[in-house]
């Protein structure tokens, strides 16, 4: 696993939901890498995990 | 028989709070957002509002209070973005010192290290701020919010090519032989957007103009590289609007470009502009078609989408680090 590449999992994945495109390898991918103990405090990668969780959350509305 | 209803009515008390115990410690799948939020305030937001960054030596920058806030702001959760809010106004504001409203980029070891401003963190702390003034009507985030945006049209812009406006990297970025250094995934058209509403500044507007065109341009050539549909983390444009390479600065599709999707993303979802989906839609193919050949996404791409790195963990800390192939 390249631990790196949970800011570029997270934005692929949102730019997929944004397109409203299916990318389902790309979701398992992250939510796999969230998971990881060793992704905890990977500070960059989780904060950009974020927008795609929000978006499943339905909570990224336009004021 | 009322003492018996009592002693029931206990019992029931205690297995709903055994139960509801258990269940806020346990990960829930139907919760990944929530827990995520518990999980990144105990990892990275102090109980002072600080929010550190692990990797880099427990230091703190304008663009990790400014992202906090906006998940603050979404999450609801007025506390903790009055705590942030608190900390960064305190800390970071460059008021004192420079009598603007725009925030300090660095912070270590007990004080402010960098007094250079980043106008990424800058424009993100004001979109955060009128989101709370919508969210909790709150006079005074909107006062301060205003109070930014105008002190980043007046400290962070700039006139350049056929007289466009460019958002600078900070109070910085004017080169020599009239260039200037620009990030991509530093223009929020989304955050634009919200700010040209609050103050009806058409200057907003034309920084959207220039960050579609930016992103456009950007993406057709560096230098005398031809693009493939991803964006460099820096570029410069010269006096006759020509991309080229950002000398001394990581030109690759990397940890700053990475954020385009955002950048362009919310603006898809916000605004559904023609400019937006078309550019996120060919940089959301460009990383399809890597990852198929990479058989994953990789966190760094050269401009020309090869892999200019090689990742390796470093023994000591274990951290994931960059090595550039040789």
């Amino acid at each position: 696993m390249e631990y790196g590449s949970l800011p570029a999992d997270a934005m692929a994945c949102f730019a997929a939901q944004a397109l409203n495109i299916k990318a389902d390898t790309v979701k398992a991918s992250l939510k796999n890498k969230l998971s990881e103990n060793a992704l905890m405090q990977n500070y960059y990668g989780q904060s950009l995990a974020f927008f795609p969780l929000a978006f499943e959350g339905g909570i990224l509305k336009r004021p | 028989m009322v003492s018996q209803v009592k002693i029931i009515s206990f019992a029931i008390g205690l297995i709903c709070l055994f139960v509801s115990g258990c269940s806020d410690m346990k990960i829930s799948p139907e919760k990944p957002l929530e827990l995520w939020w518990k999980s990144y305030k105990k990892n990275f937001i102090l109980p002072d509002g600080r929010v550190q960054c692990p990797e880099h030596e427990y230091d703190t920058v304008s663009e990790g209070q400014a992202y906090a806030m906006l998940f603050a702001v979404f999450m609801k959760d007025k506390e903790t973005f009055d705590l942030i809010f608190r900390w960064t106004e305190e800390h970071l504001s460059r008021g004192s010192k420079h009598g603007d409203h725009l925030l300090a980029w660095h912070w270590k070891g007990g004080g402010v290290n960098d007094w250079m401003a980043a106008s990424d963190a800058d424009g993100d702390y004001a979109f955060a701020l009128l989101l709370a003034s919508h969210q909790w009507e709150g006079h005074a985030y909107r006062e301060k919010a205003i109070q930014v945006i105008y002190d980043i049209l007046r400290l962070e812009t700039v006139r350049g090519v056929d007289n466009r406006l460019f958002f600078l990297p900070g109070l910085w970025g004017r080169e020599k032989d009239g260039c200037l250094m620009q990030n991509p995934s530093y223009y929020s058209p989304a955050a634009f957007r919200l700010f040209y509403e609050a103050t009806q500044d058409n200057q907003w507007l034309y920084l959207i103009d220039t960050a579609y065109w930016l992103v456009s341009q950007a993406g057709i050539r560096l230098d005398t590289v031809t693009g493939c549909g991803l964006l460099p983390d820096w570029c410069m444009v010269d006096a006759q609007g020509n991309i080229l390479k950002a000398e001394g600065r990581s030109n690759d599709y990397g940890w700053e470009a990475v954020r385009l999707p955002l950048r362009i993303g919310l603006d898809v979802l916000w605004n559904k502009t023609e400019d937006a989906h078309k550019a996120l839609g060919k940089i959301y193919q460009t990383l399809q078609r890597t990852s198929v050949d990479f058989k994953e996404l990789k966190a760094v791409y050269s401009y020309d989408a090869g892999l200019p790195w090689n990742m390796v963990v470093c023994r000591q800390t274990q951290w994931p680090v960059l090595q550039h192939r040789h």
